[in-house]
Protein backbone atom coordinates (compact mmCIF):
# COMPACT_ATOMS: atom_id res chain seq x y z
CA UNK A 1 0.00 0.00 0.00
CA UNK A 2 1.46 3.39 -0.97
CA UNK A 3 1.60 6.29 1.45
CA UNK A 4 -1.29 8.23 -0.14
CA UNK A 5 -3.64 5.25 0.08
CA UNK A 6 -2.60 4.56 3.66
CA UNK A 7 -3.28 8.18 4.69
CA UNK A 8 -6.60 8.31 2.82
CA UNK A 9 -7.76 5.04 4.37
CA UNK A 10 -6.74 6.18 7.85
CA UNK A 11 -8.61 9.48 7.50
CA UNK A 12 -11.70 7.68 6.16
CA UNK A 13 -11.59 5.34 9.14
CA UNK A 14 -11.40 8.24 11.59
CA UNK A 15 -14.27 9.95 9.73
CA UNK A 16 -16.52 6.95 10.30
CA UNK A 17 -16.08 7.27 14.07
CA UNK A 18 -16.36 11.06 14.35
CA UNK A 19 -19.58 12.66 15.55
CA UNK A 20 -20.82 16.23 15.58
CA UNK A 21 -21.20 19.06 13.10
CA UNK A 22 -19.81 18.68 9.58
CA UNK A 23 -17.63 21.79 9.97
CA UNK A 24 -16.07 20.39 13.16
CA UNK A 25 -15.47 16.97 11.59
CA UNK A 26 -13.89 18.63 8.54
CA UNK A 27 -11.60 20.66 10.78
CA UNK A 28 -10.51 17.59 12.75
CA UNK A 29 -9.78 15.58 9.61
CA UNK A 30 -7.84 18.46 8.09
CA UNK A 31 -5.75 18.85 11.24
CA UNK A 32 -5.05 15.12 11.42
CA UNK A 33 -4.10 15.01 7.74
CA UNK A 34 -1.71 17.95 8.10
CA UNK A 35 -0.14 16.36 11.15
CA UNK A 36 0.30 12.98 9.42
CA UNK A 37 1.83 14.64 6.35
CA UNK A 38 4.22 16.65 8.56
CA UNK A 39 5.18 13.46 10.39
CA UNK A 40 5.71 11.61 7.08
CA UNK A 41 7.93 14.46 5.88
CA UNK A 42 9.83 14.25 9.19
CA UNK A 43 10.46 10.53 8.77
CA UNK A 44 11.47 11.00 5.14
CA UNK A 45 14.13 13.52 6.12
CA UNK A 46 15.51 10.78 8.40
CA UNK A 47 15.83 8.51 5.36
CA UNK A 48 12.68 6.41 5.79
CA UNK A 49 10.91 5.59 2.49
CA UNK A 50 7.48 7.13 1.84
CA UNK A 51 5.38 4.00 2.46
CA UNK A 52 7.11 3.17 5.75
CA UNK A 53 7.04 6.82 6.78
CA UNK A 54 3.24 6.87 6.36
CA UNK A 55 2.85 3.60 8.28
CA UNK A 56 4.96 4.94 11.15
CA UNK A 57 3.22 8.32 11.21
CA UNK A 58 -0.18 6.63 11.37
CA UNK A 59 1.00 4.24 14.10
CA UNK A 60 2.33 7.20 16.12
CA UNK A 61 -1.03 8.93 15.83
CA UNK A 62 -2.89 5.93 17.19
CA UNK A 63 -5.87 3.73 16.28
CA UNK A 64 -8.60 5.59 14.40
CA UNK A 65 -11.33 4.67 16.92
CA UNK A 66 -9.22 5.88 19.86
CA UNK A 67 -8.37 9.14 18.10
CA UNK A 68 -12.00 9.82 17.24
CA UNK A 69 -13.14 8.93 20.77
CA UNK A 70 -10.85 11.64 22.13
CA UNK A 71 -12.87 14.27 20.32
CA UNK A 72 -16.20 13.13 21.70
CA UNK A 73 -17.20 15.35 24.59
CA UNK A 74 -19.42 13.56 27.08
CA UNK A 75 -22.92 15.02 27.34
CA UNK A 76 -23.50 17.10 30.44
CA UNK A 77 -25.69 15.34 33.02
CA UNK A 78 -29.39 15.85 32.40
CA UNK A 79 -30.74 18.49 34.79
CA UNK A 80 -33.73 17.08 36.66
CA UNK A 81 -36.71 19.43 36.60
CA UNK A 82 -38.45 19.48 39.97
CA UNK A 83 -41.63 20.97 41.36
CA UNK A 84 -44.61 22.17 39.37
CA UNK A 85 -42.48 22.83 36.28
CA UNK A 86 -41.91 19.08 35.96
CA UNK A 87 -45.60 18.47 35.15
CA UNK A 88 -46.00 21.48 32.87
CA UNK A 89 -46.21 19.47 29.60
CA UNK A 90 -49.33 17.54 30.72
CA UNK A 91 -50.88 20.15 33.02
CA UNK A 92 -53.25 21.67 30.45
CA UNK A 93 -54.49 18.46 28.73
CA UNK A 94 -54.88 16.79 32.15
CA UNK A 95 -56.94 19.70 33.49
CA UNK A 96 -59.13 19.89 30.38
CA UNK A 97 -59.55 16.09 30.29
CA UNK A 98 -60.60 15.91 33.95
CA UNK A 99 -63.04 18.80 33.50
CA UNK A 100 -64.42 17.24 30.31
CA UNK A 101 -64.74 13.85 32.04
CA UNK A 102 -66.73 15.49 34.85
CA UNK A 103 -69.06 17.13 32.32
CA UNK A 104 -69.37 13.83 30.42
CA UNK A 105 -70.28 11.88 33.57
CA UNK A 106 -72.81 14.52 34.59
CA UNK A 107 -74.55 14.47 31.20
CA UNK A 108 -74.37 10.68 30.88
CA UNK A 109 -75.90 10.21 34.35
CA UNK A 110 -78.88 12.30 33.32
CA UNK A 111 -79.44 10.63 29.94
CA UNK A 112 -82.53 8.77 31.19
CA UNK A 113 -84.05 11.62 33.19
CA UNK A 114 -87.23 13.47 32.31
CA UNK A 115 -85.30 15.88 30.16
CA UNK A 116 -83.18 13.05 28.72
CA UNK A 117 -81.06 13.12 25.58
CA UNK A 118 -82.20 12.60 22.05
CA UNK A 119 -80.60 9.83 19.97
CA UNK A 120 -78.48 12.42 18.17
CA UNK A 121 -77.30 13.92 21.44
CA UNK A 122 -76.43 10.44 22.76
CA UNK A 123 -74.35 9.69 19.68
CA UNK A 124 -72.57 13.03 20.01
CA UNK A 125 -71.89 12.25 23.66
CA UNK A 126 -70.45 8.81 22.81
CA UNK A 127 -68.17 10.42 20.23
CA UNK A 128 -67.19 13.03 22.82
CA UNK A 129 -66.41 10.21 25.28
CA UNK A 130 -64.18 8.47 22.74
CA UNK A 131 -62.18 11.64 22.12
CA UNK A 132 -61.92 12.09 25.85
CA UNK A 133 -60.53 8.57 26.29
CA UNK A 134 -57.92 9.18 23.59
CA UNK A 135 -56.91 12.47 25.25
CA UNK A 136 -56.69 10.76 28.66
CA UNK A 137 -54.57 7.95 27.18
CA UNK A 138 -52.22 10.50 25.59
CA UNK A 139 -52.00 12.38 28.89
CA UNK A 140 -51.09 9.10 30.62
CA UNK A 141 -48.36 8.45 28.04
CA UNK A 142 -47.17 12.04 28.62
CA UNK A 143 -47.04 11.30 32.35
CA UNK A 144 -44.89 8.20 31.73
CA UNK A 145 -42.64 10.23 29.41
CA UNK A 146 -42.11 12.87 32.12
CA UNK A 147 -41.02 10.15 34.56
CA UNK A 148 -38.55 8.77 31.99
CA UNK A 149 -37.29 12.29 31.21
CA UNK A 150 -35.43 12.26 34.55
CA UNK A 151 -32.95 9.89 32.88
CA UNK A 152 -33.14 11.04 29.28
CA UNK A 153 -34.03 14.60 28.34
CA UNK A 154 -35.47 13.49 24.96
CA UNK A 155 -38.48 12.00 26.74
CA UNK A 156 -39.57 15.47 27.80
CA UNK A 157 -40.04 16.31 24.14
CA UNK A 158 -42.18 13.20 23.81
CA UNK A 159 -44.27 14.44 26.76
CA UNK A 160 -44.80 17.80 25.04
CA UNK A 161 -45.72 15.94 21.84
CA UNK A 162 -48.35 13.85 23.65
CA UNK A 163 -49.68 16.99 25.28
CA UNK A 164 -50.09 18.82 21.97
CA UNK A 165 -51.82 15.85 20.31
CA UNK A 166 -54.11 15.42 23.36
CA UNK A 167 -55.07 19.09 23.20
CA UNK A 168 -55.77 18.80 19.46
CA UNK A 169 -57.97 15.76 20.09
CA UNK A 170 -59.90 17.67 22.76
CA UNK A 171 -60.27 20.78 20.58
CA UNK A 172 -61.15 18.95 17.33
CA UNK A 173 -63.96 16.91 18.93
CA UNK B 1 -0.17 22.74 31.54
CA UNK B 2 2.69 21.45 29.38
CA UNK B 3 0.88 22.43 26.19
CA UNK B 4 0.23 25.90 27.59
CA UNK B 5 3.90 26.07 28.61
CA UNK B 6 5.10 25.33 25.09
CA UNK B 7 2.62 27.80 23.62
CA UNK B 8 3.94 30.49 25.99
CA UNK B 9 6.97 30.84 23.72
CA UNK B 10 4.73 31.59 20.73
CA UNK B 11 1.95 30.25 18.51
CA UNK B 12 2.49 26.77 17.07
CA UNK B 13 0.65 24.07 15.16
CA UNK B 14 0.02 20.59 16.53
CA UNK B 15 2.96 18.77 14.98
CA UNK B 16 5.40 21.48 16.11
CA UNK B 17 3.92 21.35 19.61
CA UNK B 18 4.43 17.58 19.85
CA UNK B 19 7.99 17.86 18.51
CA UNK B 20 8.81 20.73 20.89
CA UNK B 21 7.47 18.84 23.91
CA UNK B 22 9.60 15.85 22.92
CA UNK B 23 12.67 18.04 22.44
CA UNK B 24 12.27 20.12 25.63
CA UNK B 25 11.83 16.98 27.73
CA UNK B 26 14.99 15.45 26.19
CA UNK B 27 12.84 12.70 24.70
CA UNK B 28 11.32 11.70 28.04
CA UNK B 29 7.85 12.93 27.21
CA UNK B 30 6.37 11.11 24.26
CA UNK B 31 3.07 12.72 23.33
CA UNK B 32 0.49 10.29 22.01
CA UNK B 33 -0.15 12.37 18.92
CA UNK B 34 -3.76 11.30 18.53
CA UNK B 35 -4.57 12.69 21.98
CA UNK B 36 -2.89 16.02 21.31
CA UNK B 37 -5.67 17.53 19.19
CA UNK B 38 -8.56 16.60 21.48
CA UNK B 39 -6.56 18.25 24.28
CA UNK B 40 -6.01 21.37 22.17
CA UNK B 41 -9.70 21.47 21.26
CA UNK B 42 -10.64 21.27 24.95
CA UNK B 43 -8.20 24.06 25.81
CA UNK B 44 -9.73 26.14 23.04
CA UNK B 45 -13.26 25.41 24.28
CA UNK B 46 -12.12 26.57 27.73
CA UNK B 47 -10.79 29.79 26.23
CA UNK B 48 -7.19 29.06 27.22
CA UNK B 49 -5.95 28.92 23.64
CA UNK B 50 -7.20 30.33 20.38
CA UNK B 51 -6.68 28.93 16.91
CA UNK B 52 -6.70 30.09 13.31
CA UNK B 53 -5.76 28.68 9.93
CA UNK B 54 -2.27 29.52 8.75
CA UNK B 55 -1.28 29.23 5.08
CA UNK B 56 2.22 30.71 5.28
CA UNK B 57 4.12 27.49 4.63
CA UNK B 58 1.98 26.57 1.63
CA UNK B 59 0.09 23.92 3.60
CA UNK B 60 -2.98 24.90 5.60
CA UNK B 61 -2.28 24.37 9.29
CA UNK B 62 -4.25 25.18 12.41
CA UNK B 63 -2.12 27.53 14.48
CA UNK B 64 -2.69 27.58 18.25
CA UNK B 65 -1.87 30.55 20.46
CA UNK B 66 -2.12 31.24 24.17
CA UNK B 67 -4.88 33.64 25.19
CA UNK B 68 -4.74 36.09 28.13
CA UNK B 69 -6.87 33.61 30.11
CA UNK B 70 -4.42 30.87 29.13
CA UNK B 71 -1.45 32.92 30.31
CA UNK B 72 -3.14 33.48 33.66
CA UNK B 73 -4.02 29.78 33.96
CA UNK B 74 -0.44 28.80 33.09
CA UNK B 75 0.91 31.12 35.79
CA UNK B 76 -1.43 29.64 38.40
CA UNK B 77 -0.75 26.05 37.32
CA UNK B 78 3.00 26.65 37.36
CA UNK B 79 2.78 28.14 40.85
CA UNK B 80 0.73 25.17 42.06
CA UNK B 81 3.21 22.74 40.47
CA UNK B 82 6.21 24.48 42.11
CA UNK B 83 4.49 24.32 45.51
CA UNK B 84 3.69 20.63 44.99
CA UNK B 85 7.24 19.84 43.87
CA UNK B 86 8.73 21.75 46.85
CA UNK B 87 6.41 19.87 49.19
CA UNK B 88 7.52 16.49 47.78
CA UNK B 89 11.17 17.59 47.95
CA UNK B 90 10.73 18.56 51.61
CA UNK B 91 9.23 15.16 52.47
CA UNK B 92 11.86 13.21 50.57
CA UNK B 93 14.60 15.46 52.00
CA UNK B 94 13.35 14.68 55.50
CA UNK B 95 13.58 10.96 54.81
CA UNK B 96 17.17 11.12 53.56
Amino acid sequence: MNSETAITNYLSEIATFLRGADSERKRILEEVETHIRDAVAGYETQGVDAANAATRAIADFGPAATVAAGFITPDPPTPIIRGARRWLPIALPAAISILSAAVFILIWANRSSRYGLTVGERLTLILYGRHLLIALALTAVGYAAIIRADRDRQWRRAAWGCSIVALLVLVIR
Amino acid sequence: MLLLGVLASGPAHGYALASELHRLSNGLLVVVEGSLYPALHRLEASGLVSSSWDNETGRRRRLYALTAKGKKALKEETQAWVEFRDCVDEVLGGLA
